[in-house]
């Protein structure tokens, strides 16, 4: 059973991730992809926080989103017909986000991601759809806890 | 649950040759993890994840379907970012 203060400290996180969507979703309309892509993950990354500190309040997840969407339980959340979506949704952000990319300029994020390949199948500019990919997957992510927040943690 | 952790596994690796298949058990009755194939490179996560599930639901029985929480789709690169954090 979580204390009131896990309880607290769970809200803010998943206010944050709220608002942090709201934010990435503003800088990508601005054509500022590498903070857009940085701060959509973070907000997948909240999310799955506030889900994790209702269980256990002391973990260490090393700011691996894989790990922490186990540990968070948020599986279990996930309607049967949602599975795919939303696998699908972690999958990009998994792949597309990590907490170093705050440090990059838009050139060393276009390095980085043409050395992992990530341009492979797309047209046109392969960094502006896969930073669009990011942002939707981590609106799908953060929609989705936040809809069953209250389904989850019913006493 | 090791038993049917080995069948999804078995099963992924004939129909994803090469993949590396990567589960664990979560709680007590469900089992989630990694499909790390190469193949998957240049295909959307939607596509990947729409193929896996095309797979576990021609080869497990209904029930065991919901066994599965999530089963991650990534290629060799984008693996080895993201354990990187």
């Amino acid at each position: 059973m979580p204390t009131t203060e896990q309880k607290a400290r769970a809200e803010i996180y998943r206010n944050a991730a709220i608002e942090h969507v709201g934010v990435a979703i503003e800088l990508y309309d601005m054509s500022r992809f590498v903070l857009s892509n940085y701060v959509a993950g973070l907000a997948a990354e909240c999310m799955l926080r506030a889900y994790r500190h209702m269980i256990d309040p002391e973990f260490d997840s090393r700011h691996e989103l894989s790990k922490l969407y186990q540990l968070a339980g948020f599986a279990d959340t996930v309607p049967p017909s949602q599975v795919e979506n939303v696998t699908a949704a972690l999958g990009d952000v998994v792949a597309c986000w990590s907490n170093d990319h705050r440090f990059l300029s838009a050139a060393a994020l276009r390095k980085r991601w043409t050395k992992q390949r990530l341009y492979a199948g797309i047209k046109g500019d392969f960094v502006k759809e896969i930073v669009r990919r990011t942002v939707n997957a981590a609106s799908l992510l953060v929609s989705i806890g936040d809809a069953r927040w209250n389904s989850s943690f019913r006493e | 649950m090791e038993q049917f952790i080995q069948r999804i596994a078995q099963v992924l690796q004939q129909q994803f040759p090469g993949g590396e298949v990567d589960l664990e058990r979560r709680g007590s009755d469900r089992v989630s993890g990694f499909l790390i194939w190469s193949g998957f490179e240049g295909r959307e996560q939607i596509e990947r994840q729409h193929e896996v599930w095309k797979v576990l639901r021609t080869q497990l029985e209904q029930v065991d379907q919901l066994k599965v929480a999530a089963i991650l789709t990534l290629t060799p690169e984008e693996m080895a970012a993201a354990r990187k954090g």
